[in-house]
């Protein structure tokens, strides 16, 4: 074994032209080169990886991601959590996927290959080949590095899960052998679940890809070098430092366009570089778009796009298995030939997917252990993103008649997310993979917009720039970002973070009672004497408070009620029939909390955090109640519902 | 000339008989009516005293339609799983119609009370087009086969990587399901008229001379078929444009869209005694002989009994 020092400074001055000043601590640097063989839907690679050991703790075990090894059969643990369904998508049994290693060695040094041994650190299970170890022959002590050296060859599967191929379409995706992070001492390596993404250490990436000629390639990076073959292949070198992962698509049928994306404020030069295929061609311009929004909403609002392109990646008819998917520097999209144009899925994936370069890519979260910290908040991003650039109100559909806006597909989302998981549990253990979108993307995604309306959007807009500031090119946790939200804002929000990451409950509080009852004249034996109504010339002091100048009052009453779990402070407002106006704060804890009011007008309505700053609660129908209902509004709904039935009638009929 | 004549007379027909159009408009409106009953209550019991309720008076944003619907989808569910049924019964009730429909169009003019033709039709014939809606599987069956024969030769010749050739291929598909969805509702029609107008109760044999003749003047009779069928949809269009004029956030812009859809619906019903009676002028012209001597001695009898 060698044990390198920290030389990633000389490595990396193999390189001259290329290099800028590190923005992440580099703790990996591969060089990979890699043949694909179109036919056969093989790769064929050999890496030489520099890893660094950035702990406080010697290290004598490496483990290895081998991810397509979730595909080589249908007992492993992404398999059998998924039965061989992603997102709608199904895998073809007819074409496995799998990387094998063939030989692991310490350069210069001994063949690590004899030590090598699968683990399955999440379930034990023995079918799954994701995670490999290596035995080292000495420890790597703290900042020293280790050099190795591995041959390995990937089988693609088709596509249904993000990496594979369909026809002459390759997504080449998790496909090499990949180090786990050393975190605190402990190696964060888990295996390939069918509800979770990815982890890894930021580094330098240098990745030789081979091709038939005719193939267009787009991969993490920038191109640096390109080698036309005599065997009919081309080889183009790729190079990308600040990231932790490097994907590739390749296609003959992607039609290749660059252009350039310059922003004074803050400052941002970067390339955008379009592979559509030739089917949506068509469709191009609404990813240019929509690549073009999501650069200025992610730069302006939480940090400047710091590397020098992004790709896209326009996955070909029948790959949609590959769409929607998130890589350093180069994210897949998704579009069909004729979308129309009122659909907005192309525009929503491609700024959601670009997006993920902020919270997965720069910000480099936990995908397995902290989904949301990704996921969540690249919703919420997302949200303000399509609100802002195609109207809140039609952000996703938007026809003549039909218009539904993202927040209210999030929200549905979220009212339907169960009760079964937190927003905050590690991927595998969702009850459900609906239950682990429904939880990770949708309920956090409004979780932080519910943040921003308790916070204000002025001081929200700072906590996210410092928690960008903060951790890019980092890993945080969760207690990262409630600290960061804390600091920021100066105040204590334990009471929201606590029940909203970390429970499965739900918030809804709701207007439960509204009464208005006459305060009824004196009848009866009072202190000994019989009143009789109107008669009397014994009405009791209040008695003659509540009925001022002989005219009626009322007794109002309001009754809020807490029907869900969460606890959290309310404001109600209690509106009177002359208009005026009360309002009312309650701590929220107890089930129900009644407000009497004694006036000589009665009440018109009351509700419940009448600005919707709890953008969580379940029920915002419940959250109010009047005494005045508009007997028009039902009958508008129930007129149109029949009018519609009466349709169909005629329909049957004709 | 044969297809804009049968339409003249469609037309004029149905014009001729309000008290036709009234009844089937009646009919729909009573049915629906069932349903609006359940869905008004479900509403008010749900989202009745909320302030959200306003607010959908005002905006008719879909946004909060569907959170609204979802989060109070236990009143409305009971509304969605009566829909079914009522359109079943109404389905039912329709065949009925038809005889009524056809009983009027035959009968001269002014001969007999309406009401008396109308039901005494529905209930002379329904027995027999019950019937032909269970032997009309003859005729589906064959149009279902083609129908998955064409979308396997389709899905066969496409190439599921040329993108824009499936999605054409799928329209292909849709618009040949339609075709052939209209075409044996058209079958039945011609089938219904021959039964009505004969008086026959050989519903089989009244169903293959429908189609004979259907195949026979297959032209023709999808030239009628269709110029209707364009009526209707500039009286859709209409509807539709009338509607978007209207702002239904007041009680008068929701009682005018109310009275506008009804008078659509009214539309729709004179535009299906427009097909019927359009049709049998077809069959009348094209097919004289049978159907031609039994409406000479109807109106003779009746002359001679008047």
């Amino acid at each position: 074994m060698r044990k390198i020092p920290i030389l990633l400074g000389v490595v990396l001055a193999f390189m001259p032209g290329i290099m800028s000043a590190a923005l992440s601590r580099q703790v990996v640097n591969y060089n990979i080169q890699v043949r694909l063989f179109p036919e056969t839907k093989i790769l064929e690679g050999r890496e030489t990886l520099i890893w660094l050991n950035d702990s406080n703790t010697e290290v004598t075990e490496l483990p290895f991601h081998l991810y397509l090894n979730a595909f080589k059969n249908n007992r492993t643990t992404f398999m059998k959590e998924s039965r061989g369904l992603s997102r709608g998508f199904k895998a073809d049994r007819a074409n496995w996927g799998r990387i094998t290693v063939r030989s692991i060695r310490l350069q210069n040094g001994p063949d690590l290959t004899p030590t090598l041994a699968y683990a399955a650190p999440d379930d034990g299970n023995p079918d799954d080949q994701t995670v490999m170890r290596v035995t080292l022959p000495a420890p790597v002590k703290p900042g020293e590095s280790a050099a190795l050296e591995i041959d390995f060859e990937s089988k693609l599967p088709k596509v249904f899960a993000r990496s594979g191929f369909v026809g002459n379409f390759f997504m080449v995706g998790q496909w090499f052998p990949k180090i786990g992070v050393l975190r605190e001492g402990v190696w964060n390596c888990h295996q390939y679940h069918a509800q979770s993404e990815f982890f890894a250490d930021y580094g330098v990436f240098t990745v030789e890809i081979t091709v038939p000629e005719a193939y267009v390639v787009g991969a993490t990076g920038r191109r640096i070098k390109e080698t036309r073959n005599a065997d009919g292949t081309k080889s183009l070198v790729y190079f990308q430092e600040d990231v932790h992962d490097f994907a590739w698509a390749t296609c003959p049928d992607f039609i290749e366009s660059r252009e350039r994306f310059t922003m004074d404020e803050p400052k941002v030069d970067t390339e955008m570089i379009f592979l559509v295929h030739r089917a949506h061609l068509g469709q191009r311009d609404r990813y240019v778009r929509a690549l073009k929004q999501g650069l200025e909403f992610y730069s302006k609002n939480y940090g400047a796009y710091p590397y020098g392109t992004i790709t896209l990646i326009d996955p070909a008819p029948e790959a949609m298995g590959a769409g929607g998917m998130e890589y350093p520097t180069l994210f897949t999209s998704g579009t069909t030939s004729y979308l129309p144009r009122g659909l907005r899925v192309p525009e929503m994936v491609t700024i959601h997917e670009f997006g993920h370069g902020y919270w997965y890519g720069i910000v480099g979260s936990n995908e397995f252990e902290e989904a949301w910290l990704d996921e969540g908040i690249n919703t919420y991003s997302e949200i303000k993103a399509m609100s802002l650039y195609y109207g809140a109100d039609r952000a996703m559909i938007d026809f003549p008649g039909l218009r539904i806006g993202d927040f209210s597909y999030q929200r549905l989302a979220t009212i339907g997310s169960g009760r079964f998981d937190p927003i905050v549990r590690k991927s595998w253990d969702y009850v459900s993979g609906s239950s682990y979108s429904l939880n990770v993307y949708s309920k956090a995604g409004i979780m932080m917009l519910t943040l921003e309306r308790i916070l204000g959007e002025d001081v929200m807009a700072r906590v996210m720039k410092t928690y960008f500031e903060t951790w890019k090119f980092r890993h945080p946790r969760t207690e990262d970002f409630v600290r960061i939200a804390e600091e920021t804002s100066g105040r204590s929000l334990g009471w929201f973070f606590d029940q909203v990451l970390h429970s499965p409950d739900k918030l809804d509080y709701a207007i439960t009672s509204l009464r208005s009852e006459e305060v009824l004249e004196p009848k009866g034996i009072f202190d000994g004497k019989a009143i009789v109504a109107g008669k009397s010339k014994t009405e009791t002091a209040a008695g003659a408070d509540r009925r001022t100048a002989g005219k009626p009052a009322f007794r109002n009453t309001v009754v809020v009620a807490r029907l869900g779990e969460w606890i959290f402070p309310q404001e109600i407002k209690v509106t009177f029939a002359d208009g005026k106006e009360v309002r009312e704060t309650w701590d929220g804890r107890d089930r129900w909390k009644r407000f009497v009011y004694t006036l000589p007008v009665k009440l018109a309505s009351a509700q419940v955090d009448p600005e919707n700053r709890y953008l969580l609660d379940i029920n915002f129908a419940n959250n109010s109640r009047t005494l005045r209902p508009s007997p028009w509004a039902a009958q508008k709904y129930a007129l149109g519902f029949m009018g519609w039935v009466q349709h169909l009638l005629s329909f049957v009929s004709l | 000339m044969t297809i804009t004549s049968c339409y003249k007379k469609g037309v004029t027909e149905a014009t001729a008989r309000p008290k036709l159009m009234a009844v089937l408009w009646l009919f729909n409106v009573s049915f629906a009516s069932i349903l609006y009953v359940i869905f008004f209550r479900a509403f008010n019991a749900s989202v009745g005293p909320s302030l959200a309720l306003n607010d959908l008076l005002k905006t008719g944003d879909m946004n909060i339609i569907l959170e609204t619907l979802t989060q109070t989808a236990g009143p409305f569910a009971s509304a969605f799983r009566a829909a079914p049924i009522v359109v079943l019964l109404y389905f039912l009730a329709n065949v009925f119609l038809q005889g009524g429909i056809l009983n009027v169009l035959i009968a001269p003019r002014g001969r007999k009370k309406f009401a008396e033709t109308f039901f005494g039709g529905g209930g002379r014939f329904y027995g027999r087009f019950l019937r032909l809606l269970v032997y009309s599987v003859v005729v589906w069956i064959p149009a279902i086969i083609l129908l998955f024969a064409i979308n396997a030769a389709l899905e066969a010749l496409g190439d599921p990587s040329r993108e824009k050739q499936m999605v054409f291929f799928i329209i292909i598909r849709v618009a040949l399901g339609l075709f052939l969805f209209y075409l044996v509702k058209m079958v039945l029609d011609y089938a219904r008229i021959t039964l009505a107008v004969r008086d026959s109760r050989t519903v089989f044999r009244a169903l293959m001379d429908a189609v004979r003749f259907v195949l026979r003047k297959l032209g023709t009779t999808l030239g009628l078929y269709y110029l209707l069928g364009l009526t209707g949809l500039a009286i859709s269009l209409a509807y539709l444009g009338v509607k978007s004029l209207v702002g239904a956030t007041t009680a008068a812009g929701i009682l005018t869209v109310f009275l506008v859809t009804q008078v659509y619906i009214a539309g729709r019903s004179w535009l299906r005694a427009a097909y019927q009676a359009g049709q049998l002028e077809m069959l009348t012209i094209l097919s004289p002989t049978r159907e031609t001597k039994q409406r000479d001695n109807e109106a003779k009898e009746e002359t001679a009994a008047g």
